[in-house]
């Protein structure tokens, strides 16, 4: 099957030279295969997020290399780099990060405005994810308005916008209770599903039994999965 | 969309927004109006201009005070009159004026004006009476009153009134003019001013006329060459030059001080743009995510400071128009003329330049927020 992410030799280092220099990604190889759903796994601070902001393209490795669709980053200029990011990543946060002052309609129709859509077809497109997600009565809320599962459905049709090669997660149900994460991970399932490959970054085990591939990280390496679970 | 997203970013901290807005619109209130007068002094130089168009005035070179107090000698007058192409050559004074009564003081825009009576129709041209006649050759205690001054004394044509021990009987009271200080001034035979201000007949600058067809440029070159050590000859243009150099000069003392203001509403603007993009840090990190690039961030930014700047513009222009309204209704009242002119061009440049002081001042924060790291950004609390 194609790659569609891969990351080779990659290496970040934070406060380096300093007395409090963190290897945060200690020289990680990983590729994600079209429609493959990996599971990142592992204890806090181990690495994950910074693993999947370098194949997101939002942070840049200190050593290593990150191909989206063929498209290596370091060749590429920040501006670029922010288009790259626009059409072939879709990120999910945990705290869903949506701007409190545009409603959930308005939050979708973002990323289609940074990827060059034209309005009208940003508009549609963004009430069709709603919709789809269940929040076709939501569409103008603001996100106070909206509860957590809702809000993060709102943040998935916005990685969505763009029908990404990839969506990056990071502990996407991290804030949720139980009911809604499963909510949560059975929207994930379902575009897997439909083709879309997926990196999730989590602490729970239930997305890494419903992933296809679980990668354990631990001090910014990929390593063995322990024994008693994280 | 946007524009709406900009106006309801600025809705998200009221107070503060209100307050910069408050700041700008201060400085563009006072621009308005320290404008509206600086617009009304060039156009009473435009008037100025327009009226001595084709004359030359000729003054004694040691010239001090008032124009027309420094005598010409006979020599130099008879040979200023016998120069190659000059029609004719009208003498004037400037005097005080001081209240009625013959009391010192008065209108600071007011002046004892003395001219050859059968002249008094050429005074300013294009000048016309309200009521009343121009003065006649040989009257001595005649006099013909400004618009503003007639109505600040209830002169009436006809009426004797004291001015500087003299009872002058008005003949005649001007309709008002552009020109502020013909409106608060008294115009009365030549010789009659000669003597209450202790002149002796020489006194007086001169107005050259050109004959017909004859460049006035040209012939204050000819009347420069009497005597350049005794005589100051200031042609059309050079007297144009020095009116509008003096407005200059002045527009620019009465511009700084809006423009000191105007500093302090850009200073209050970027600490606005400032705080607003410390708090929305992990947007600007969303937006980067979802493939912002920094030329929309800053974008973003400068737009939003520059709605400021307009939202600032506009209140301070609205107000700002509001007072010269007032203003011009209390100057009416006094001087018989409104002394503030908030044309379009002033409006215009106000609002212009409102937004883009607010621009101008949202760009280094704005450049900072397009340059913020996405990963700290988002990581931002």
């Amino acid at each position: 099957m194609a790659i569609v992410v891969e990351g080779t030799g990659l290496q970040k280092v934070y406060h380096r030279g300093r007395r409090n220099e963190v290897h945060a990604v200690n020289g990680i190889d990983i590729s994600v295969e079209r429609g493959e759903f990996v599971a990142i796994m592992g204890p806090s601070g181990s690495g994950k997020s910074t693993l999947l902001h370098l194949l997101g393209g939002l942070d840049q490795p200190d050593a290593g290399e990150v191909r989206i669709d063929g498209v290596t980053h370091a060749s590429l200029s920040r501006g670029q780099l922010a288009g790259l990011r626009a059409r072939k990543v879709g990120f999910v946060f945990q705290q869903f990060h949506l701007i409190p002052t545009l409603t959930a309609l308005e939050n979708v129709m973002l990323a289609g405005r940074y990827a060059g859509m034209p309005w009208r077809k940003q508009r549609g497109r963004a009430r069709e994810l709603l919709e789809q997600f269940g929040l076709g009565q939501r569409t103008s809320h603001k996100p106070s308005e909206l509860s957590g599962g809702e809000a993060q459905r709102v943040a998935l049709a916005r990685a969505l916008m763009n029908s990404p090669a990839i969506i990056l997660a990071d502990e996407p149900t991290g804030e949720l209770d139980s009911a809604t994460t499963r909510e949560i991970i059975n929207l994930l399932l379902g575009l897997n599903r439909g083709g879309q490959s997926l990196v999730v970054v989590t602490h729970n085990p239930v997305v890494g039994e419903a992933a296809h591939r679980v990668l354990h990280v631990v001090d910014g390496r990929i390593s063995d999965p322990p024994p008693g679970g994280f | 969309m946007r524009v709406l997203e900009v106006f309801r970013n600025l809705g998200r901290r009221k107070l503060r927004t209100l307050l910069t807005v408050a700041g700008i619109a201060v400085g563009i209130w006072a621009l308005t109006v320290m404008g509206s007068l600086s617009e009304f002094m060039n156009s009473m130089v435009d008037v100025q201009i327009e009226q001595s168009k084709g004359q030359i005035e000729v003054s004694s070179a040691y010239q001090m005070g008032a124009p027309g107090l420094t005598p010409i000698p006979a020599d130099l007058r008879a040979a200023v009159a016998a120069t190659e192409g000059v029609d004719r050559v009208v003498p004037f004074v400037v005097s005080a004026l001081g209240k009625p009564g013959g009391k010192p003081g008065g209108d600071a825009t007011g002046a004892l004006l003395g001219y050859p009576p059968e002249e008094t129709p050429n005074v300013v041209r294009g000048i016309r009476l309200d009521s009343g006649q121009f003065l006649s050759a040989g009257e001595t205690d005649t006099a013909l009153a400004g618009n503003a001054l007639a109505r600040k004394y209830h002169l009436k044509v006809g009426q004797r009134v004291n001015f500087r021990g003299v009872d002058f009987r008005i003949k005649g009271i001007f309709k008002p003019y552009e020109a502020i200080w013909m409106n608060g001034s008294l115009v009365a035979p030549i010789d009659t001013v000669r003597t209450v201000s202790s002149l002796g007949p020489d006194a007086g600058n001169l107005v050259v006329y050109p004959k017909s067809g004859v460049d006035a440029e040209t012939l204050a070159t000819r009347l420069k060459k009497i005597d350049p050590a005794k005589l100051k000859v200031s042609s059309p243009k050079e007297a144009e030059k020095d009116a509008r150099q003096t407005v200059a000069i002045f527009s620019a003392i009465v511009l700084a001080g809006a423009v000191l203001a105007l500093v302090v509403g850009g200073f209050s603007t970027i600490n606005t743009m400032v705080m607003a993009i410390a708090e929305r840090s992990r947007e600007i990190g969303l937006k980067k995510a979802l493939g912002a690039t920094d030329g929309s961030v800053l974008r973003e930014y400068v737009l939003e400071s520059g709605a400021v700047g307009l939202l600032g513009g506009a209140v301070g222009v609205v107000f700002g128009v509001l007072a010269t309204a007032i203003l011009n209704g209390i100057m009416r009242a006094r001087l018989g003329l409104a002394i503030f002119s908030p044309t379009p061009r002033l409006v215009v440049f106000a609002l212009v330049f409102a937004v883009a002081l607010g621009a101008v001042a949202g760009i280094v924060p704005a450049w900072r927020a397009a340059r913020l790291d996405p990963v700290r950004a988002l990581r931002a609390e």
